[in-house]
């Protein structure tokens, strides 16, 4: 590779093929560049109309936005193939940070449009992508790779998702999942999971779409609410999804607690049971510090279970 | 020959194995492509390539010869009362593909291994024949495989229920979703050999149960062994919880015992879907389409799956009250894989070790 100045515009921004990200974020390099210069020259290939970027998107663009005459490239000939390019881009960023789901995706969909076998990809790349190396996943990812929803790979690029879920959620319609992206982003990565998971179990069970499910009152009552912000609607609507997913579990939940209130359980006293029902052992603790506390405590509790409504607490059927 | 209409595509034999009379008689009968294999890691190789490498991998067949025992303790689950079986490992996988089944993430490799060293099964076999202690102690093939999804090409199945026509009180279970009964037609009964059936209603049948014999034709084939006067027993396992569910398993348990004498009837089990919590990989890799894994189901401190305890005994209880109204109060019912609260609760009653369970299932006289 040899090491050139050249003017911002004789690089053809328009010629993507070897970026990987769906979103470019390049501010936070503007104050560096200006300061201290390209301390690392973005790597280009010559040829055609313009220099075609290999690597270095963040700085190229901050110069540009800098309005510099001249940066400092290292070209790669023209004659190099697409394909052997495109490695270069790729194991320079292998090994200055950890990829984005997107920016994963995007290199098996690069990796197969250069040529290379699927089998060759699922062997030696996948792996180093921190992706399954199976001909399922290849196959997943050479779609989504393929038909490319920006929408979508904006999220996986700013957002982290278990696999499962992101196969689950590219199942859904493109405008289903941008009605779910505001909401997902702001969940914690296993709520995030939670609520993917929850919709498909509520979508296979009830024979609806996520737009169905959104467009229900309970849905809409969450959506709508002005005052609520947008953290509390997202959690909110999570937590309405597992109630319509688990409604026996959820309602079991609510009646104990509503039990425990209408017969006056003791706050000191912790009553402690299996929270999926599954088992019907009870436990009660609490602390005390003398003898005089010890059965005044018994005593609150035995005043409880006198109580005809306690029996309740122990249903076990439908 | 393909064997009860299954395609098997290719034949691995570890070189173990190519001494034993079993793999010859493989050979000849399934007239597949054959490759020698030192090292099962190459079967891997094989179904890689596949989109569904499990369903690959039930088109092949791997012989070999086993490092341990044949004979195991049923793997039951912490907190429920087992029922003392006991599972011959001689076969591991089927060519059925049912969409619940555990073997799916259960078992190590997913192809079909057959164990061919027949003369240490039988002396593994021996003392479960031999011992008059073990009255009522169950074993059966019909955990880690179909009993006679293969029996066209093994032969096993009617060898050892002839073994086990000379048991002192151990009960050899030959359990099944085939309707594959020619070989025993011509056998003399035994109370210590007892054909059992897999049961389930028409629509998971006919959804889940890929590969399987109808239901009628299951159903036909216990009828026509009881009417031989062979013992039978039933597995509604696993029962599902799907819309209509009440109405289909009235309709299957009221053909039952049109079709089959509840005299004929040594035992059925009853167990609800459940699964373990690795087993959702395989939900989403295979069947994340399929409604039924997506019920009210909740995970229980034994790491499974299971429908809400109180869901599940109320389908419990319905499907009891189904088999005494249709087969009377005297059907042996047994659950698998519940604990104590759903015995007491459903069949009212709780056994009380292996002992109570060797009693129950004692052919009676």
């Amino acid at each position: 590779m040899e090491l050139r100045l050249i003017s911002p515009e004789e690089i053809n921004l328009e010629d993507k093929r070897f970026c990987l990200s769906p979103v470019i974020n390049f501010q936070p390099l503007v104050s560096s560049i200006r300061q201290a210069g390209v301390l690392v020259p973005p790597v280009v290939r010559e040829g055609g109309k313009g220099c075609i970027l290999v690597s270095g998107w963040k700085r190229v663009l901050a110069c540009e936005q800098l309005g510099l005459t001249s940066l400092p490239v290292l070209t790669i000939p023209g004659d190099v193939s697409d394909l052997e390019a495109f490695l270069r881009c790729l194991e320079e960023n292998l090994t200055q940070r950890p990829l984005s789901l997107a920016e994963r995706i995007q290199a098996v969909g690069r990796l197969s449009a250069f040529g290379l076998s699927g089998a060759e990809i699922i062997k030696k790349f996948m792996p180093r992508l921190s992706l399954p190396a199976s001909e399922s996943h290849y196959r997943f990812f050479l779609d989504l790779a393929k038909s490319w929803d920006l929408e979508l790979m904006k999220f996986l690029h700013e957002t982290e998702i278990s696999l499962e879920a992101l196969e689950i959620l590219a199942s859904f319609g493109e405008p289903e999942r941008r009605l779910l992206f505001p909401h997902l982003k702001l969940l914690s990565f296993s709520r995030r999971r939670e609520v993917i998971f929850n919709l498909q179990a509520v979508i296979l069970r009830e024979k609806l779409t996520v737009a169905e499910i959104f467009a229900s009152a309970e849905a809409r009552a969450i959506l709508e609410a002005q005052a609520m912000p947008p953290r509390r609607k997202a959690e909110a609507l999570a937590e309405w999804l597992r109630r319509r997913r688990y409604p026996l579990l959820t309602s079991w939940e609510e009646e104990m607690k509503r039990r425990k209130k209408e017969i006056g359980w003791p706050e000191e006293a912790r009553l402690s049971f299996d929270p999926t029902f599954e088992d019907n052992t009870f436990s009660v603790s609490f602390s005390f510090r003398s003898g005089e506390e010890f059965m005044a405590r018994l005593k609150r509790l035995q005043a409880v279970a006198e109580k005809p409504e306690f029996r309740q607490l122990f249903r076990r059927s439908l | 020959m393909q064997p009860l209409g299954y395609s098997f595509k290719k034949l691995f034999i570890h070189p173990e194995a190519l001494k034993y009379p079993l793999t010859e008689k493989v050979r000849e009968k399934l007239k597949v492509p054959e490759e020698i294999v030192n090292d099962p890691r190459v079967l891997r190789e094989e179904i890689a390539a596949s989109a569904d490498p499990l369903a690959e991998a039930k088109k092949i067949i791997y012989l070999a010869v086993p490092k341990g025992r044949f004979i195991k303790s049923c793997p039951c689950s912490p907190r429920v009362i087992g029922c003392g079986y006991f599972v011959v490992n001689s076969i591991l996988g089927c060519p059925m593909d049912c969409s619940y089944c555990a073997l799916q993430a259960y078992l190590t490799d997913p192809w079909i291994t057959i164990f061919v060293n027949e003369d240490k099964l039988n002396s593994n076999l021996r003392p479960f024949i031999a011992s008059s202690r073990l009255a009522g102690v169950r074993l059966g093939t019909g955990e880690l495989s179909d009993s006679l999804a293969l029996e066209p090409l093994t032969g096993q199945a009617t060898r050892l229920a002839r073994l086990f026509q000379g048991s002192r009180g151990a009960i050899f279970e030959l359990k099944t979703k085939t309707d594959y009964i020619q070989p025993f037609l011509s056998m003399q009964p035994s109370p210590y050999v007892v054909f059992s059936w897999s049961l389930n209603a028409e629509t998971i049948v006919r959804e889940e149960e890929k590969g399987a014999a109808p239901l009628e034709a299951r159903l036909k084939a216990a009828a026509e062994l009881a009417r031989l006067g062979h013992p039978v027993g039933f597995h509604f396992d696993p029962l599902v919880y799907f819309a209509g569910w009440e109405r289909e398993y009235e309709e299957v348990i009221s053909r039952l015992f049109r079709l089959v004498p509840a005299a004929s009837i040594r035992w059925v089990s009853l167990g609800t879907l459940r699964f373990a919590e690795e087993f959702w990989k395989v939900i989403h890799a295979r069947h994340r389409d399929r409604p039924i894994f997506f019920a009210e189901m909740v995970i229980g401190r034994d790491g499974k799956w299971r429908y809400f305890k109180p869901l599940r005994l109320q389908i419990y209880s319905r499907i009891v009250e189904m088999i005494k109204t249709y087969g009377g109060l005297r059907i042996p019912l047994y659950f698998c894989m519940e604990d104590e609260e759903a015995w007491e609760m459903v069949l009212k009653t709780k056994p009380e070790g292996r002992r109570s369970f060797g009693r129950f299932f004692t052919p009676p006289g």
